[in-house]
């Protein structure tokens, strides 16, 4: 299986020089639904990388695909921007964990 | 819990089969308890190690980024960027399952995601040096990406897990025993109450027939 990118074109540029040829430059939420959308739907793709910024604006696409996956296809996985991490990093699993256990156990 | 009560007979017969069901129900409880036990220990130990895949791969894309930016200044940012369309190869990912009690977690396999300077496909003659620290920095990035999407993927999934198990004990222990027991309850009282009956009429019967 291959891996896609979905990223601002900066980090497009680090994941293509890494060897990831199939990284996508978005320009907005709309775009990057898109072919977020697109990307679930090929058979070939094992793992989607995606920025946190772009990947906060299409927060309910990402989270409702996670509630309806069947299996582990494909792993979606985000990633900092040159900018720098975005505090809500880690809010996706800080909530499951919440929600699982029932009290705050991440650092 | 009248709803319960309303819908069963009070027979003997009924009371051995609620018996039995409620020893079923003890049972299944403290096996999920269990299974719910054991995976938060597991969620845990996840947890330590998707800090760390967290850290990791953040320090490596920051580092990388830097590199990046040192690339563009000294090639130009438009030679960067051809270098990268240029530095293609598909990097195959294979993406296998394993099991946790029970829960499916993704296992992901790369072959090398560090290449020599000759196989990253971009001409060496037009190209800085900073940009072959660049590449190396970012595939070295891509590699705790994909360890980081593998342990993150496991902590959700086992996270969700937890919630779900932790779901039925709860309805197990809250809402289906009590319910049983209430209805076991009422089938004893039931029965009692028939028995007294039953020598109460005797003993009418018996004067009745002195």
């Amino acid at each position: 299986m291959k891996i896609a990118g979905i990223t601002d074109p900066v980090t497009a540029i680090g994941l293509r020089l890494a060897g990831v040829r199939r990284a996508y430059e978005v320009e907005n939420s709309a775009e990057a639904g898109e072919l977020f959308d697109s990307l679930i739907k090929n058979e070939e793709i094992g793992i989607i990388i995606i920025s946190e910024r772009i990947a906060q604006d299409i927060r309910w696409k990402l989270d409702r695909f996670l509630e309806e996956r069947r299996g582990v296809r494909p792993v979606v996985v985000e990633i900092p921007d040159k900018v720098g991490p975005i505090p809500e990093r880690m809010e996706t699993v800080r909530k499951l964990v919440r929600r699982a256990i029932g009290v705050e156990v991440l650092r | 819990m009248a709803s319960a009560a309303e819908a069963i007979t009070p027979t003997r017969g009924e009371l051995l089969k609620l018996a039995r069901r409620i020893e079923l129900a003890k049972r299944g409880h403290q096996l999920l308890k269990e299974k719910r036990d054991a995976l938060v220990a597991e969620l845990f130990d996840v947890l330590d190690e998707l800090q760390d895949a967290i850290e990791e791969a953040y320090k490596r894309m920051d580092e990388a980024f830097k590199e990046l930016t040192a690339a563009e200044i000294t090639m130009g940012a438009l030679e960067v960027k051809k270098a990268a369309l240029a530095s293609g190869r598909d990097l195959e990912v294979d993406l296998d399952t394993r099991y946790i009690m029970g829960v499916t977690v993704p296992i992901i396999e790369t072959g090398d995601v560090r290449r020599r300077v000759t196989e990253r496909g971009y001409g060496l003659i037009q190209t800085s040096s900073k940009l072959d620290d660049a590449a190396r920095k970012f595939e070295a990035a891509l590699e705790s990406i994909i360890k980081l999407a593998e342990v993150e993927e496991t902590a959700k999934s086992l996270a969700r897990e937890v919630e779900e198990t932790k779901r039925r004990v709860n309805s197990l222990e809250n809402i289906i025993i009590p319910q049983l027991e209430s209805a076991k309850k009422y089938i004893e009282f039931r029965l009692e109450e028939l028995e007294r009956e039953t020598f109460f009429r005797l003993k009418r019967i018996k004067r009745a027939m002195v």
